[in-house]
């Protein structure tokens, strides 16, 4: 190793005298027990479903979301082509519509029978 | 420097307190954090120039390490098996890290004055030797900032935290004569940045 470069290491280990403050290390594990406690604790059942889904969403990365996205466009291309339509001459026929009265059958009323002539004695 | 008898007692009593831990001790797992904390801490932090991810990051270490703790099977020293996962997750998180525009440094410890390396380049000698040491801290960090994640992860565990070339091929999982090259050309590098010191 040339003088130069045992006088880079020599200068790089000054580096060993960074330490964090007195006491770091005895609040460190003080907080990775809290967090390991957190951790264990077994969810409450009412959190169960909603928690996941939250959650899910917490920790969802830009594939779940572009998934999620793709299945909720094709979910509504389906609706709308499934849609049932309206009065089938409507796109279609481009004569306007006019409305027009059914023509009325008239029944002539019955004729009344003629009555027999009353039988003389 | 410890012997080889010293060495294989301190590696006997992490078996046996990872043995424990993997029954569910959960006592026997904090004596492994304490244990092995600080060198994590000094690995992480040297690499982030920065305390407050370094805290993150080590917590969330510590925490992989537990959950993944029966996977463990001991062919590698428990030491090796947490550093290197502490090694990739730090490694992760500065590529998804942007550059920070100021870093979060630890001070210096008062003891540095008496460092070989502070009478070489005559820091030790100068009435401003505060400042000085300030402004040395503000270069060294500079200077590791500037290499590349893979060539500051060698200079911390080879130059700072004097693990050797073996040990550290294992934990990056890289060949030893990677290790000596990314180790040169992070000299170079380190010394076109600090030279003002060298003499």
């Amino acid at each position: 190793m040339s003088p130069e470069e045992e006088q880079i290491q020599k200068i790089i280990r000054l580096k060993r005298y960074e330490t964090p403050p007195e006491g770091y290390f005895d609040d460190f594990l003080t907080e990775f027990q809290k967090r390991r406690d957190e951790e264990s604790r077994p969810e409450a059942p009412t959190v169960g479903f909603v928690g996941k889904f939250t959650a899910w969403f917490r920790g969802a990365g830009t594939g779940q979301f572009v998934l999620a996205g793709g299945v909720a466009y094709a979910a509504l291309i389906v609706v709308v082509l499934m849609w049932p339509k309206g009065p089938e001459n409507r796109l279609n026929n481009r004569e306007p519509v006019i409305f027009q009265p059914k023509p009325v059958q008239v029944i002539p009323a019955p004729q009344p029978k003629p009555k027999d002539p009353p039988e003389k004695f | 420097m410890p012997s080889d008898s010293a060495k294989e007692s301190a590696a006997d009593a992490d078996r046996e307190l990872v043995r424990r831990a993997q029954e569910g001790d959960i006592a026997a797992f904090d004596a492994l954090v304490v244990k092995f904390s600080p060198r994590l801490y000094g690995m992480v932090y040297h690499m982030t120039s920065h305390r407050e991810d370094t805290n993150d990051l080590l917590q969330d270490i510590f925490a992989k390490a537990y959950r993944s703790l029966n996977r463990f099977r001991g062919t590698s020293s428990f030491y090796t098996w947490i550093y290197a996962i502490g090694t990739n997750m730090t490694l992760n998180f500065l590529k998804k890290r942007k550059r920070r525009a100021a870093w979060s440094l630890d001070d210096i410890d008062s003891g540095i004055q008496n460092d070989d390396a502070m009478v070489d380049i005559g820091y030790a000698a100068n009435p401003r030797h505060q400042s000085d040491v300030n402004e040395l801290q503000k270069k060294l960090n500079e200077a590791m900032q500037a290499l590349s994640d893979d060539h500051r992860a060698v200079v911390t565990m080879f130059d700072i935290q004097g693990i050797p070339h073996a040990e550290i091929s294992k934990i990056l999982k890289v060949s030893q004569g990677t290790i000596r090259s990314r180790l040169f050309y992070a000299h170079q590098q380190l010394q076109g940045h600090l030279e003002e010191f060298i003499r």
